[in-house]
Formats: structure tokens, C-alpha cells, sequence
């Protein structure tokens, strides 16, 4: 399996009518990616705006942001089990815009799930410089919902983790949405000459090389893999070129996640570019999911040990939960992989506040590797914003969201998360 | 330039008085240093002086109320620039003494403190978050050692000058965040850190995973029909309106209440503030998280010797663990006066 990405560096997006790359700008038909929203029913309208950094604008309800790409060679296609047959992807050439992001958001819907929900983009000020999509040309995309989808009854949730049926649905009808506007964008740089390409493969290489797993907590809780949104709980095999492809969609309701950083995931992309070099990268362990009971936490730990023990790993780089009882899950398949003598490290968030709080809501002394990825309850003040997109208010009706905020930093949509391209991180003294 | 003014804090033995045979001896003071405070004398140099020592018994300044105020109200009498407490090693009760002296020292006079224990010592891990603590050897064999950094520190608290990292200047970690920006990428850093424990060289985690200590379980009762028990829960049951302002979470207080002769907690008396879990069906029945109706069964059945007097009850949500070690100390000392001899304990 050998993936080419190959990157076309976006530097400008106007909004005209029509698709068009040239010379490195990018030119979208907002009523052709209207009536490609449109073509599911869960939709009344759709709205397509353009926003770029520097803009006095704050984007709020955002659900998930994408990376437009498209396949040029090879088997299947990007965002599988969406937009393209559910078939191994990963090998052959795929083209990205590099710069530009597809960015959903969606007011809550009846029954909707409040949990983790809030997460905006500035587009200027020290949220800009915060956020990773500050920084990105952003296609936002902003939804109506058919009130058909939300019969008498879609309100009463039951599970407030999960919300309702009918209000999950629809997030996955603005997921599913978002994926085909990203892969119609990503169509215009199929004939362009991209401006580096970089391959992925993981060849056979010197036996004496440390093999690594990367075992992955699924950071959305439970991520769509194939278009397929199912607990992961007894772990399951990927390879690294799989998530390039768009394999992996996050979901919005997660402790935190964006399929962009799926698509560009730099703890694999690192571990595949030292592959042969410094290590054997000898694939991708994903796990976890809403565990509610210890026995489920010792399968769920138990199955990622195993996993990367039938690789016959040497060490393991984990990406795992804090904050909620998915610490346990995390923590006992770190302890167990240690104690198959598979050296771990870990990347992580904090959530602790005050001195008095270590910041861990479980721990082993076996995780004695960490790498501290930010705090996500870190407050942040941000500014006014002139313009407000994606809904009139947050979740939490004090705020006014147009003014200046105090908000944790996970509100921030991708400032704190341990996929691994932010420096942020947490001294403790 | 005008001479600092030191008072040094020391227990009964380092004060010369006695050991544990004199640990009720009440607080005192004497004029100049004493003890190990001559060392510390020298570690001062000419840029403060030992004014006064005051002291206490361990058992004393640990159990009696109020002892701690006592303990700083010989202390103001001095007019201090600096309190220097201990250093305690590996001391448990000195150890708490100093930690409470030192930050009661601070709230009330405003003066540069400082304190040295052995890291183990169970009073570092409550009270490194709050004042400077010298690490130090387990025994008084590292006292000049421990003396001389914890003298350093305290001149420089005393002329306002900002404290290094505690790496870097020797004091037990404090657990104060500072956000920043690393130099690279988390990606680098984790990608390096496996790849140095991989091959056994050296490495360094970022964050230190918190030290968990087993308790070992108490031995069980010898014959439960003679013994005196108790009921104890985290559930945050407390008499309905919450008089005592009981936290629903980070609960800072454990409350007692009496059940002398009550048989029963009827709904309409009692409710739960416990903020971590839906409370509707405790709020119906309140014996479904203390069981007093059962327990006062088993006490007209003979099974159990006599319910003790008190309920005793906080909220175990999102507690912070020095203060919920802190409610088991206090309310095993309470059962301990009581000759209670067994816990119920019920949590949620």
C-alpha cells in the first residue's frame, strides 16, 4: 500500500460561479454546493459562506471541519462509505488543498446531545492565533434543518450523552454533507499539478528496527471508520494511509477530534516518514468507545494489548481520553501493553485546575512517558468579533457570543487535542 | 541595611524538651535559636537573625483546637520578616505542624515562610501546593544540608524576589501550571520519547502521573455483637435545606450530625446535595444511601454492639484528594475519642 499526497497549495478562495483551481486560488459555486447539501432531506436550506483569516468573524456551532481531497489514482476514493464505495483505500495518489477547510456548523437540533458540544473559530485576534483553523481558508457551510426530520417526541432524550435518535441522525446527515462538499472541492485540484507530493508506505525494513504500533483512543468517542459508526471496544487494525484517504470521520460528539486532522495526522505522518529510518511502523491499533461497566474497560483494554502484541510491537505511541471515564480504558491498555513489554508513551491533555488537582482522572505508574499536548480548560479571552456565523448563540444562553468571551480552551474548535501539531503544552511546577 | 527578623519553628524534641513522652507540651518560646536553629543561624549569615524559637508538642499542636492559632500568636509576638518551620524529614505529625504553622504564618502576618520534610512525608503532599518545602534526607542527618537551602529560600521570599522553578531553585513542586509554547511540536517530542524509552536511554515524561498509596484494610472486627459502630457516607445526605451548606462537589467540609435515638431518616428530614449523580431516588428514600433503619435493626437483633451517636457525612464528588485525606484523619480521630470500632461506609 502506497499513498501519494500530493498537496496544491491554496492561497485564495473566492466564492463565483463556479469550481474552478487556478493558479492556486480557488474559485467555489456556492449555489452548486447548495444544491449538493440540498440533495439530502434532512435539509430545508443551506448557506455557503467564505470566511479568511484576519476576518473579524467568530464561526460558532461547528460540528466538524474537513480537508477537501480527491482521489486521482487508485483504488476507491476519499471519505469511503460517504461519498465513495466502502473499499480499502490508501494506495495510489490523492490530491489535497492544502490551506483550505470545510468547516460545518449546525445549530442544536431537538433532542440534541449538549455534551462537549461548543466549539467556535475567531478568525482573528488570539483565538486566530489559537486555533488551527484561524488560520485556514474556510468554506462554511450553515444548515436548515427539515422540521419533517424532528417528529413530536425527538426532543426527549433519554441519553444525554448520546442525545436522541433523530437528532444524531441529523449530525450525520451534516457530516455526510460537509464530506461531499470537501470531496466536490477537492474534485477541482483532480488535473492540477500539485505543489509537493509526499508517498506513504510502510516496506518491509531492517529487523532491527523498534516496531511501533500507534494505538489511538478514539479521541470522537466513537469515530465513523468506512461510513460505519460502531464501538470500537475490541480494538480493531489500520493502516496509517487509510486516515489520509479520509477512512476515519470524526464525530462531533466527541471529547474533541476533527476529521482534517484525520486526514492529516501528524503523529502517523511522522511515524511513517521515520519508518526504516529509526523504527518499523507496523500500523495503527484503534480503540475505545463508551464503556460503562469494568468488565467492558478490561476487554476494551485488554483487546488494544492484545493487538499490538500480535505485531509483535516493541512500543507503543498512544493518543488517549482524559477527562472522563475513558481515562480508565486508556490507562489499563497502557499497563497492559507494559506489562507485555511493549514500552509506551503517550499523548495527552490536561483537564485539571488548581494545584491541587494533578490533572488525571485516572493513572498507572506504568504511564511514565507522557507528553503534555495543552490544557483544555486553560480559559481564553477572546474579542469582539464583528461578524457571527453559524447560529445566534452557544449552548450556554449567558454568553453572548458576538462579545468578548472567557471561554475554556476546548471551546476552541482543535486548539487542545492530542493528535499532536500543537505545541501547546503544560509545565507544572 | 536593617537586619531580618527570623522566628524558627521546632517540635518538642528538637527544642530540646523531650520525645514522645513530651509531645503534649503546650506552646512556648524561647529568645535566640535553639537546637538545630544554631545552624540555621549560620546558614542565615549576617543577613537576618534567629529572634526567637517557638515550639510545641506534636500531639499538642495536632489535636488540641486552636493550638496552631496559639503556635502564631507567640510567633507575631516577635514581629517577623521569616518563618522557618522544621525541617520535619520524615516526621508525620511534625510535618503537618509545620505545614499548618507555616501557612498560618503567612495568612495571618504576611511573612516570607518556609518549610523542609522528606518528600514522603504524608504532609508534603498536602501542603507542597501551598507554601515552599525543602526536600529533605528521612533523618536529621541532612539537617544542615536541608537548613541551608530552606535559609536561602527565605531570604529571598523576604526581599520579594520571585522564586526559579522549583527544579531549579530546590523546593518539592508545587503543582502551579504554566501554559506555554514548547519549542517543538507535540508530534517530535512524543515520536523522541518513545523512541529514547524504546532503546533504554534517558528520558523525561512531561507530567508525572500522581502517586496512589494502597491503604491497607483494618483487620476485621473480632466480635461485631460488642462493637460500637458507625455510619459514615460520601453521599452528601444531610437534613433537608442544607443548613450547614454542605458542597454538592470539591467538597471543603465534613459535617456530623446526631442520630441519638432516631430510628429512621425520613425524606421530608433528609436530602442529598451530592452534585455527581441524579439524586431523585435517594431524595425518596434516604436510608437508600445511609442505612439506618437496617443498622438499627441489627442493633435490636444483637448483631451489631451500639450505632454511634453521629452521622457523619460530606460529598465525595470531584473531591480533592488532600481534603478528603484530611476528613479521614479528622473524623478517625472523632471515632477514636468515641471508641467506635467500625465504619459503614457508603458512597455513590
Amino acid at each position: 500500500m502506497r499513498l501519494e499526497v500530493g498537496s496544491v497549495r491554496v492561497r485564495d478562495v473566492q466564492l463565483d460561479g463556479r469550481v474552478a483551481l487556478d493558479d492556486h486560488a480557488l474559485t467555489i459555486d456556492g449555489e452548486e454546493l447548495r444544491r449538493l447539501i440540498l440533495e439530502d432531506p434532512h435539509f430545508a436550506d443551506a448557506r455557503v459562506s467564505v470566511v479568511k483569516p484576519g476576518e473579524s468573524v467568530r464561526i460558532v456551532n461547528v460540528i466538524d471541519v474537513v480537508e477537501p481531497r480527491w482521489k486521482v489514482r487508485g483504488a476507491g476514493g476519499v471519505f469511503p462509505g460517504f461519498v465513495s464505495p466502502a473499499v480499502t483505500v490508501g494506495d495510489g495518489c490523492t490530491h489535497r488543498l492544502a490551506g483550505v477547510a470545510v468547516v460545518e456548523s449546525a445549530a442544536p437540533v431537538p433532542g440534541e446531545s449538549t455534551v462537549f458540544r461548543e466549539r467556535l473559530i475567531d478568525m482573528a485576534g488570539p483565538g486566530a492565533d489559537l486555533s488551527p483553523f484561524g488560520r485556514t481558508l474556510n468554506v462554511v457551510l450553515e444548515f436548515t434543518p427539515n422540521p419533517a426530520s424532528f417528529p413530536p417526541g425527538s426532543e426527549d432524550v433519554k441519553d444525554v450523552l448520546s442525545g436522541g435518535p433523530e437528532a444524531a441522525e441529523y449530525t450525520t446527515a451534516v457530516q455526510a454533507a460537509g464530506l461531499r462538499v470537501a470531496a466536490r472541492l477537492g474534485r477541482a485540484a483532480a488535473a492540477a499539478t500539485p505543489d509537493d507530493v509526499e508517498a506513504f508506505e510502510l516496506p518491509p525494513c531492517d529487523g532491527a528496527l523498534p516496531r511501533v504500533v500507534c494505538a489511538i483512543q478514539g479521541l470522537s468517542l466513537t469515530a465513523f471508520l468506512y461510513g460505519i459508526r460502531v464501538p470500537l471496544t475490541l480494538g480493531t487494525l489500520v493502516h496509517p494511509n487509510e486516515f489520509f484517504d479520509g477512512a476515519v470521520v470524526e464525530w462531533n460528539r466527541g471529547y474533541a477530534g476533527a476529521t482534517y486532522w484525520a486526514e492529516n495526522h501528524p503523529l502517523l505522518a511522522e511515524l511513517c516518514r521515520r519508518h526504516g529510518r529509526d523504527l518499523n511502523f507496523v500500523g495503527v491499533v484503534l480503540f475505545g468507545g463508551v464503556t460503562t461497566t469494568t468488565a467492558d474497560k478490561e476487554a476494551c483494554s485488554s483487546a488494544a494489548a492484545k493487538i499490538a502484541g500480535l505485531l509483535r510491537a516493541d512500543a507503543a505511541l498512544f493518543i488517549g481520553i482524559n477527562g472522563s471515564n475513558h481515562a480508565v480504558d486508556l490507562m489499563l491498555a497502557i499497563q497492559k501493553c507494559e506489562r507485555l513489554g511493549i514500552k509506551t508513551t503517550l499523548v495527552y491533555n490536561d483537564v485539571g485546575e488548581g494545584p491541587d488537582d494533578p490533572g488525571f482522572i485516572f493513572a498507572v505508574p506504568e504511564a511514565n512517558a507522557i507528553v503534555n499536548a495543552g490544557s483544555r480548560v486553560q480559559k481564553v479571552t477572546l474579542p469582539r468579533m464583528a461578524r457571527l456565523i453559524g447560529g445566534q448563540r452557544l449552548m450556554d444562553p449567558a454568553i453572548d457570543p458576538r462579545g468578548a468571551i472567557t471561554v475554556p480552551m476546548r471551546y476552541l474548535h482543535s486548539a487542545v487535542d492530542p493528535y499532536g501539531h500543537s505545541r501547546m503544552t503544560v509545565r507544572f511546577e | 541595611m536593617t537586619t531580618l527578623r527570623v522566628v524558627h519553628y521546632l517540635n518538642q524534641f528538637f527544642a530540646g524538651i523531650g520525645s514522645e513522652d513530651k509531645a503534649d507540651t503546650p506552646p512556648g518560646r524561647r529568645e535566640g535559636p535553639t537546637g538545630p536553629g544554631r545552624l540555621l543561624q549560620q546558614s542565615l549569615g549576617d543577613r537576618a537573625q534567629v529572634v526567637t524559637t517557638v515550639y510545641c508538642g506534636d500531639n499538642h499542636v495536632g489535636e488540641k483546637p486552636g493550638a496552631v492559632e496559639d503556635v502564631v500568636g507567640l510567633i507575631a509576638e516577635a514581629q517577623p520578616d521569616i518563618v522557618i518551620a522544621g525541617p520535619a524529614f520524615s516526621a508525620g505529625r511534625y510535618g503537618l505542624a509545620c505545614g499548618a504553622v507555616a501557612v498560618r504564618a503567612r495568612e495571618r502576618l504576611g511573612v516570607a515562610v518556609v518549610t523542609g520534610m522528606h518528600p514522603d512525608n504524608a504532609a508534603a503532599e498536602i501542603y507542597r501546593t501551598k507554601v515552599p518545602i525543602v526536600p529533605t534526607e528521612k533523618t536529621a542527618t541532612g539537617m544542615a544540608e536541608a537548613l541551608s537551602v530552606m535559609a536561602r529560600l527565605a531570604l529571598r521570599l523576604a526581599a520579594h524576589e520571585p522564586l526559579g522553578s522549583p527544579r531549579q531553585e530546590g523546593y518539592l513542586p508545587t503543582g502551579h501550571r504554566v501554559f506555554h509554547e514548547a519549542a517543538r511540536p507535540a508530534t517530535d517530542r512524543a515520536v523522541e520519547m518513545l523512541l529514547r524509552k524504546v532503546r533504554g536511554e534517558r528520558y523525561t515524561t512531561e507530567w508525572e502521573v500522581p502517586r496512589y498509596t494502597l491503604v491497607p484494610p483494618a483487620p476485621p472486627l473480632r466480635d461485631p455483637a460488642t462493637a460500637k459502630i458507625a455510619l459514615v457516607t460520601t453521599g452528601g445526605l444531610v437534613p433537608t435545606g442544607n443548613p450547614d451548606r454542605l458542597e454538592s462537589g470539591y467538597a471543603t467540609k465534613w459535617l456530623r450530625y446526631s442520630i441519638k435515638g432516631v430510628s429512621e431518616l425520613p425524606p421530608e428530614r433528609w436530602q442529598s446535595v451530592h452534585g455527581g449523580f441524579d439524586t431523585t431516588l435517594i431524595n425518596l428514600d434516604p436510608h437508600r444511601v445511609v442505612p439506618l433503619d437496617v443498622a438499627r435493626e441489627l442493633e435490636r437483633e444483637g448483631a451489631i454492639g451500639s450505632l454511634f451517636d453521629e452521622l457523619f457525612t460530606t460529598t465525595g464528588n470531584t473531591s480533592v484528594i488532600p481534603d478528603i485525606r484530611r476528613f479521614a484523619r479528622e473524623m478517625t480521630q472523632a471515632f477514636k475519642v468515641a471508641g467506635v470500632e467500625g465504619v459503614i461506609l457508603t458512597s455513590t
